[in-house]
């Protein structure tokens, strides 16, 4: 669901830029925890007015409510807390839209344009609630502001495009479909959609290049079927087009068991762990404008409330991380991520970010513990071994096994760090041509890395 | 007409027709405050009394969701058009009502005043109805009534006498216990009688119903809840009886959500076809050989799903011509945040959605849409929509501030220029009410030469719309007569040729969202001010062509005979 997907915090997140990262954070997610036990922190809801006969919610549908009214709630006390602050609007504008209170963000949107004209991102949630309410010229009006002040996103211009399509205007469609799919970063549905502006306009080739290219970047892309069917049963390459169409078929058909109710609006019972991730973001944005207001027992909360909701986010971890590194209080940090592995004992990320804090303070023995627990939990993640590589190397134990572990890591993903650290491994084992080797590879997947030129340097002036 | 002539705006800007919709409509604001099309809101004036009921209770059944639709047809023969509105019933949690809540069909006395002979016409069933196809299935020149319910379905021969007769088991037309939808007489295989086509909603019972919650809210669940059904064809033996031919004719095994329906010859075969529209499954079109034998091309017509490849929600069905090229379009209405869609027809070959290229779906995309009517509201030539709105669910507010149960209808006028504008706002006061719509009915209901509004409200008062569109267009209405053929007329297909403009249309039974209207063919004319040729080709193969006809009358056209002594202009009742 779109409405969901909305983050609370892009643009927080690109305000403060990456300031929190005081180590390199994970790589990559291990993949999805198997911990979702997940306690609400509002009371459950009461049910609407016209109340319910035939059933009360469930349990998921009773979560999904709450998560939301909370996600309100902590984004207005930001809003009230902070007046004066753009992002606090944003962050509460979002907040509504996710739940489906369109007139109440696009108030608090308006707001934060009030105060920060060039806040790109809520002219983006307008354009999007603009199109929802059918007001296509309203949706033309903001996507082109967002496109003037902004940096050019696919998103927009795909917003922009459709809209324009939809008020009948293909040959401005068509322009600006031409630029989304010009990006660098090209995106499936900018490729489908100029498909679509180009079938509108009568130039069946060029629409089925615009497919084919959707296809491309997302082979199950159903509509993308549809119309290379359509373009090719217009340009009259039949047989082509019938292979097009059994495809559709059999996707169209996967698409429709899974869409369980009738509007775009998802049904929470399927939708849990998507508000869960959303409403994560917005407590996440959240803690963020309190941490730059020096609010920080605040933002504390709130980091380690965004880690609770979404078990698979590494990004919600290495803030909280981040956040009492920053502020020297690491057994205060290391306590609350032993928590985190009391409530959610199978979360891979939460042993790995104990482990580190665990290393900071030089327990080493316990941060061992923790990196066992991230093999145990994730076999084929690399950070898990990398970090125990790591710790091993800092603690001048296990050195041998350090290196054992450097290439574990690297045959899960040959990254630069990976290298590096099998190279320090192989030059603590008194293994030169090992290191030289591992610190070159590093190199040529990183050459601007000085940390990784300063030990190539070093091995090259060792004997 | 030209819009010229009622704005006095230069023809340059009437060219712009790619200019925005809503720009143009702003132009036009500017110079006058009006459309010409006018719509006002006689509802008060009317006697009519009747309140819809969906028999909620809070528990939320799907089929609350789709009631109802009506129909408009002249029962008793006397040349004026009757309204007949459906209703639903109590369902299980429903308070209980002293009176339990029935049809309405009300007899249209003239001078907009309508009284309520439910009782007398014995159409007194407390059935759950939603749909209603009206055909002359035995030929005696009276309208017979097809009711197509959630729960057993009725077939009502009219007595002639002002009452009719529930004929159901008797001809042979029970479904058992479905969700209905709309249905359809047609002649199927053009042997002189009307043939049913009787479409299904879902596989609903209380004890597979189920609820939905949004954002902590009860809601109604959607059809993918619930399995879907087919849809069922009776073959009129021509004896009086109809023998369920689903089978044999190759719908059986089609399995959708019927809503509304429609038959026409899509083709130009000279035989009648048939489209399905299915809510979130793909629109069925029925192709026919000729002979009741069916063949499901909705996916190579480009029919069954919108440009984009998404399956649609669809509610309503409707055919006309609406760029006067001899072929007939179709256009859908279907849930919120779904477009409507005006499938134009390219020569029979395929369908292309040009709702957007020619502002069709204006307005349209927030709401969730039902009746639909491709009618010449201003008698101008050229056929424009009213398209009625509402949403299904009662709380949607609630939890989606981007619409409302209740919302206003929507009428797009065709400018003859490739392009219709949104001209709800300038329409005058029959456009104002917000109600939750359902059925939408067109018919002359005063005799005056245009096409009033009749529109069904979910859980209130219907609004009935006289229009008053300037009468400075003229028009011509057709009655058809068959002899060899059904004797509605019901397939036929006239070509009315007028100067420079030609127009076609097809008399049909059941249409738009699970309703009926329009069995006397409506064409405006616009400055026109004689006929050159009208012409019937008749189900079945009969062709009968009269020439030099004068305007602005009814007239009646009889199989192998030609026109009936026309009444002198002015004095229709």
């Amino acid at each position: 669901m779109a409405r969901l997907a909305i983050p609370g915090v892009v643009f927080i997140g690109v305000v403060l830029g990456g300031s929190w990262w005081f180590r390199r954070e994970p790589s990559r997610a291990p993949g999805p925890s198997k911990e979702h036990n997940v306690t609400p922190a509002a009371e459950p809801i009461k049910l609407g007015p016209s109340g319910v006969q035939g059933g009360a919610a469930s349990r998921p549908e009773v979560e999904a409510t709450a998560l939301k009214q909370e996600a309100v709630a902590v984004a207005g006390q930001v809003a009230e807390a902070y007046p004066n602050d753009a992002l606090a609007y944003a962050l509460l504008g979002s907040a509504y839209y996710n739940t489906g209170r369109s007139e109440a963000a696009a108030k608090h949107l308006q707001k934060c344009l009030e105060l920060r004209p060039d806040r790109v991102e809520a002219y983006e949630i307008l354009a999007r609630v603009a199109y929802e309410k059918g007001d296509l010229e309203e949706t033309v009006r903001l996507c082109q502001e967002a496109l003037k002040r902004g940096p050019v996103t696919g998103d927009v211009l795909n917003r922009l495009g459709r809209a324009q399509m939809d008020l009948g205007r293909t040959e401005e469609a068509v322009r600006t479909l031409q630029q989304a799919v010009g990006l660098p970063e090209l995106a499936s549905e900018s490729c489908y959609l100029f498909g679509q502006a180009h079938m509108q306009s009568g130039n069946f080739a060029q629409a089925k290049e615009g497919f084919r290219r959707s296809i491309e970047l997302m082979p199950n892309h159903t509509q993308a079927y549809f119309g290379l069917y359509t373009a090719c049963l217009r340009l009259g390459q039949n047989e082509e087009a019938a292979r097009y169409r059994e495809q559709f078929v059999k996707l169209e058909a996967v698409d429709r068991k899974d869409l369980t109710d009738r509007s775009a609006q998802e049904d929470t019972l399927n939708g849990l762990q998507m508000v869960r991730e959303t409403v994560a973001r917005t407590l996440f944005g959240a803690a963020q404008i309190h941490h730059v207001h020096e609010h920080h027992e605040k933002a504390a909360g709130l980091f380690r409330r965004s880690a609770v909701l979404d078990p698979d986010n590494p990004m919600y971890r290495a803030a909280l991380e981040a956040f009492y590194v920053k502020r020297n209080e690491l057994a205060a940090g290391a306590e609350v991520f032993h928590q985190l592995v009391i409530e959610q004992p199978r979360n891979s990320l939460n042993h790995f970010f104990l482990g580190r804090l665990q290393g900071r303070l030089e327990e080493f023995d316990a941060a061992e513990r923790s990196y066992q627990k991230v093999k145990e939990l994730t076999p084929d993640w690399s950070e898990g071994y990398r970090a125990l590589a790591e710790l091993y190397l800092r603690a001048n134990r296990k050195t041998v096994e350090a290196q054992s572990l450097a290439r574990k890591a690297i045959e899960f993903e040959p990254s630069g760090s990976n290298y590096y650290i099998l190279a320090v491994a192989c030059w603590r084992n008194n293994d030169r041509p090992g290191a030289l080797e591992a610190v070159k590879k590093a190199l040529a997947l990183s050459p601007d890395e000085t940390t990784y030129q300063q030990l190539f340097q070093q091995l090259q002036s060792t004997p | 007409m030209s819009v010229a002539r009622h704005t006095a705006y230069p023809s340059c800007l009437l060219a712009s027709w790619s200019i925005p919709g809503l720009l143009f409509i702003s132009r036009l604001t500017a110079a006058e405050s009006s459309s010409p099309i006018q719509l006002r809101d006689a509802s008060q004036q009317t006697g009519i009394h009747f309140i819809h009921t969906d028999g909620s209770s809070g528990r939320r059944y799907i089929v609350e969701t789709v009631a109802s639709g009506l129909a408009t047809f002249d029962y008793d023969n006397d040349g004026r058009i009757d309204i007949l509105f459906l209703n639903g019933a109590p369902l299980p949690g429903s308070p209980a009502m002293r009176t339990p809540p029935r049809n309405a069909l009300y007899r249209n006395e003239g001078g907009w005043k309508f009284a309520d002979v439910t009782r007398a016409s014995g159409l007194v069933d407390t059935n759950y109805h939603l749909g209603v196809c009206v055909g002359d299935y035995n030929n005696d020149g009276y309208s017979d009534i097809y009711l197509n319910n959630f729960g057993p379905n009725t077939l009502y021969r009219n007595n002639g006498n002002g009452t009719f007769t529930d004929v159901t088991r008797e001809v042979g037309v029970a479904v058992g216990n479905r969700v209905g939808a709309g249905a359809c007489f047609l002649d199927m295989d053009g042997d002189g009688d009307l043939d049913l086509f009787v479409a299904n909603y879902v596989g609903f019972t209380f004890e597979n119903h189920r609820i939905s919650h949004m954002n902590g809210f009860p809601a109604y669940v959607g059809p993918l809840h619930y399995p879907a059904t087919s849809n069922v064809l009776f073959r009129n033996n021509g004896d009086g009886t109809f023998t369920d031919v689903s089978m044999g004719s190759g719908i059986a095994s089609l399995l959708g959500a019927g809503m509304g329906v429609i038959a026409a010859d899509i083709d130009n075969d000279g035989d009648t076809d048939v489209i399905v529209g299915n809510d979130l499954r793909p629109n069925f079109v029925l192709q026919n050989d000729g002979t009741g034998k069916f063949k499901e091309v909705g996916a190579a017509l480009g029919l069954a799903y919108d440009s984009f490849g998404n399956v649609q929600g669809s509610m309503g069905v409707e055919c006309a011509d609406w760029n006067n090229d001899g072929w007939l379009d179709v256009y859908i209405t279907p849930y919120q945040r779904q477009l409507a869609t005006l499938y134009e027809n390219r020569k029979g070959a395929y369908f292309d959605d040009v709702a957007r290229q020619t502002g069709a779906a204006a307005g349209t995309y927030p709401h969730v849409k039902w009746g639909i009517g491709m009618i010449d509201l201003d008698n101008d030539g050229h056929r424009d929509l009213f398209i009625a709105c509402g949403h299904l669910i009662d709380n949607v507010e609630q939890f989606d501030s981007t619409t409302s149960y209740n919302a206003r209808n929507i009428v797009l006028r065709n400018t003859a220029q490739g392009r219709f504008v949104n001209v709800s706002e300038l329409c005058g006061d029959g456009l104002l009410p917000k109600l939750s719509s359902r059925g939408a009915a067109f018919d002359d209901l005063d005799n005056d030469g245009d096409l009033d509004v009749v529109i069904l409200n979910s859980r209130r008062e219907p609004t009935i719309l006289r229009n008053d569109s300037s009468k400075t267009n003229h028009w011509i209405q057709i009655q058809l007569r068959g002899t060899k053929s059904n004797r509605d007329g019901i397939g036929a297909r006239v070509t009315v040729t007028a100067g420079d403009l030609s127009q076609i249309d097809e008399v049909h039974s059941g249409r738009s969202y699970q309703s009926d209207f329009g069995k006397r063919l409506h064409f405006g004319l616009g400055q026109r001010g004689a006929i050159e040729q009208i012409r019937v080709k008749w189900i079945g193969g009969g062709v009968d062509t009269v020439r030099n006809i004068g305007v602005d009358r009814l007239i009646t056209l009889v199989e192998g005979r030609g026109l009936e002594t026309p009444p002198a202009p002015a004095q229709l009742p």
